[in-house]
């Protein structure tokens, strides 16, 4: 329609200047030259981030389950709401980690010769925040476990110096690399028992199948040595998660499926149960933790964000429908905070001023939100398929949260 | 228009081909030809197709559905969904030899059985029929039961992952 009335229109002032010109025949006029300048002639120009990531930038991880192969991170700006970039991942992509000073990102990540077939490639591969352009590489055995993203089977120590990752082939193990050398250290087994909680520069702890915990170290040369091993501390019909919180250097809160909360303390090198509490009081049994990530720490005010539903047994990657927030010296809710939009992954930023973030699985929209009242500030949408887990980067100094 | 031209064109140009002798004639000489060249082939090259093996008779319920019983622990695509089956991999994928197992009931007999969740390896993800259900599931630390892991281990195409199977192994009680 739009064209045809254009035609007219246009069909009308032709004719109306036939009209003026079989009238009055003067000289036709050149048209007045553009009294703006005319556009400049361009050079193409790639961008260039920041030197390391500031507080409120966040990293989101995108698993893409449907196109498993083809695994990222997206990079924005919390505080204006803009995309900014992209790291590629690989097969079952789980996440980064941070180098202690901010300017790097390692990423693990699986490949095949031929797409999704021909031989396979585990690498780890530093990528600087500068220009995101993949920059030195270290090849580790391919036994990286392929899960649902868990940034415990690929932490850093905190000083920065190793990286461990675990296998699972169902053989475990965990494959060490020296990233200050970028070198492969070696694999190292630890039967029975997967992922790694550090506890230290050079200590962590692993969850095992019986339910205890086992300790370990690292030497200066990345070598582990397994440690002592703890009773069975949880039930097998209330395990904790895979996805413990950690509240202090040495010090994790293992949370079971039902929100019964154990800290254990790994200082000496043999983990202590201590206190034990719970997520939800007299006549709340029927809500639950749940998620992919339902638990963000923030150190500077010692407060935990859980995503709670209401669900039984088996609900445990269900979505929250409302952030509680505890005081954990206290072990006390001080909140409890309705979610417009259900959240499978909850983080927070590090720094004094905190934002808090939600997502969804499957929705492609981050939520930032005030931490106070998890009321919605703006929302970061279109980033891909299937956000998994959020992470926000260190803000202080070397050895200060450098590992998740 | 131009689309509706083009559509319009379309069909009777196809209508024009199926109505015609000559197009008679050659689809009744590729129906011979074809007869033929089966007949000259060795009996090994016409095997017949091998169908995905459906649920059993004493089943309910619609095994492309997330609801169906035997789904009770899955999380992943279903088989079912991708050109296989509750037990049939999908053509060009390879079952996993390892895995790990759920309970699940049997509402048309009342009996617990012992549900294999092999996947089907090889292939990029089918994407169709995601189903995330998770009774009985434990975390990764405990595999036997974990059904967060990617279980395409052993398996002689890789570890990309298809889709996911729900074999009934036995009675679990």
């Amino acid at each position: 329609m739009r064209s045809l009335r254009n035609g007219m229109l246009a069909a009308g002032l032709g004719a109306a200047f036939v009209m003026t010109s079989s009238v009055c025949a003067a000289p036709r006029k050149a048209p007045a030259a553009p009294k703006v300048p005319e556009l400049a002639a361009e050079d193409v120009t790639v961008v260039e981030l920041k030197d390391r990531m500031p507080a409120h930038w966040l990293v989101v991880n995108d698993v893409v389950f449907t196109h498993l192969l083809d695994g990222r991170a997206y990079i924005v700006d919390a505080d204006k709401g803009t995309y900014l970039g992209m790291v590629p991942g690989g097969h079952s992509h789980a996440g980064v980690q941070f180098s202690p000073d901010g300017a790097n990102l390692l990423m693990p990540g699986t490949f095949f010769a031929r797409g999704s077939r021909g031989e396979r490639t585990d690498v780890i591969t530093w990528f600087a925040l500068k220009d995101l352009m993949p920059g030195p590489e270290v090849v580790i055995p391919p036994k990286r476990m392929q899960a649902l993203p868990l940034l415990s089977s690929i932490p850093l120590t905190d000083d920065g110096r190793f990286m461990l990752i675990f296998n699972f082939t169902p053989e475990q193990s965990m494959t060490v690399v020296d990233a200050q050398a970028k070198k492969l250290v070696g694999e190292f087994e630890t039967p029975g028992c997967a992922l790694a909680h550090m506890t230290g520069a050079r200590s962590f702890m692993m969850q095992c199948a019986d339910g205890s915990l086992q300790s370990a170290t690292l030497d200066e040369s990345g070598v582990i040595t397994l440690g002592a091993t703890t009773d069975p501390l949880f039930d097998r019909d209330d395990p904790a998660t895979d996805k413990p919180v950690r509240v202090g250097n040495s010090r994790w809160l293992f949370i079971t499926f039902a929100g019964a909360v154990t800290e254990v303390d790994n200082a000496s090198g043999t983990p202590v149960a201590g206190a034990r509490w719970r997520l939800t009081g007299p006549g709340e049994q029927g809500w639950r933790p749940g998620g992919l990530q339902p638990y963000a720490f923030h150190a500077p005010s010692g407060l935990l964000y859980v995503l709670m539903h209401e669900g039984g047994p088996g609900t445990h990657k269900h979505p929250g429908t409302e952030i509680w927030v505890f005081d954990v010296a206290r072990q006390q809710r001080i909140a409890r905070l309705p979610i417009e939009t259900p959240a499978t992954a909850i983080e927070i930023s590090k720094d004094a001023d905190p934002l808090l973030y939600t997502a969804l699985f499957g929705s492609g929209t981050v939520v930032v939100r005030k931490p106070a009242d998890a009321s919605v500030l703006r929302k970061i949408e279109g980033l891909g398929n299937d956000i998994s887990v959020l992470q926000a980067p260190p803000v202080a100094a070397p050895a200060a949260g450098a590992a998740k | 228009m131009r689309r509706f031209d083009r559509a319009a064109e379309y069909l009777a140009r196809t209508a024009a081909r199926s109505t015609s002798r000559r197009g008679f004639i050659g689809r009744l000489g590729a129906f011979v030809t074809a007869t033929g060249a089966a007949t000259l082939l060795p009996v090994s090259r016409v095997r017949a197709e091998k169908a995905a093996v459906p649920i059993q008779v004493h089943e309910e319920g619609d095994p492309n559905s997330c609801d169906y019983w035997r789904y009770c622990a899955v999380d992943g695509f279903l088989c079912s969904c991708c050109g296989g089956s509750a037990s049939s991999c999908p053509p060009g994928t390879e079952p996993s030899p390892i895995t790990w197992l759920g309970t699940c009931r049997n509402p048309a007999d009342g009996r617990n059985y012992v549900i294999s969740y092999n996947d089907c390896c090889g292939k990029a993800a089918c994407g169709r029929c995601n189903c995330s259900r998770d009774e009985g599931a434990t975390p990764v630390y405990q595999p036997s039961t974990a059904n967060d892991l990617d279980w395409c281990l052993g398996t002689q195409v890789g570890v990309a992952y298809h889709c996911s199977l729900s074999v009934v192994t036995g009675l679990a009680d």
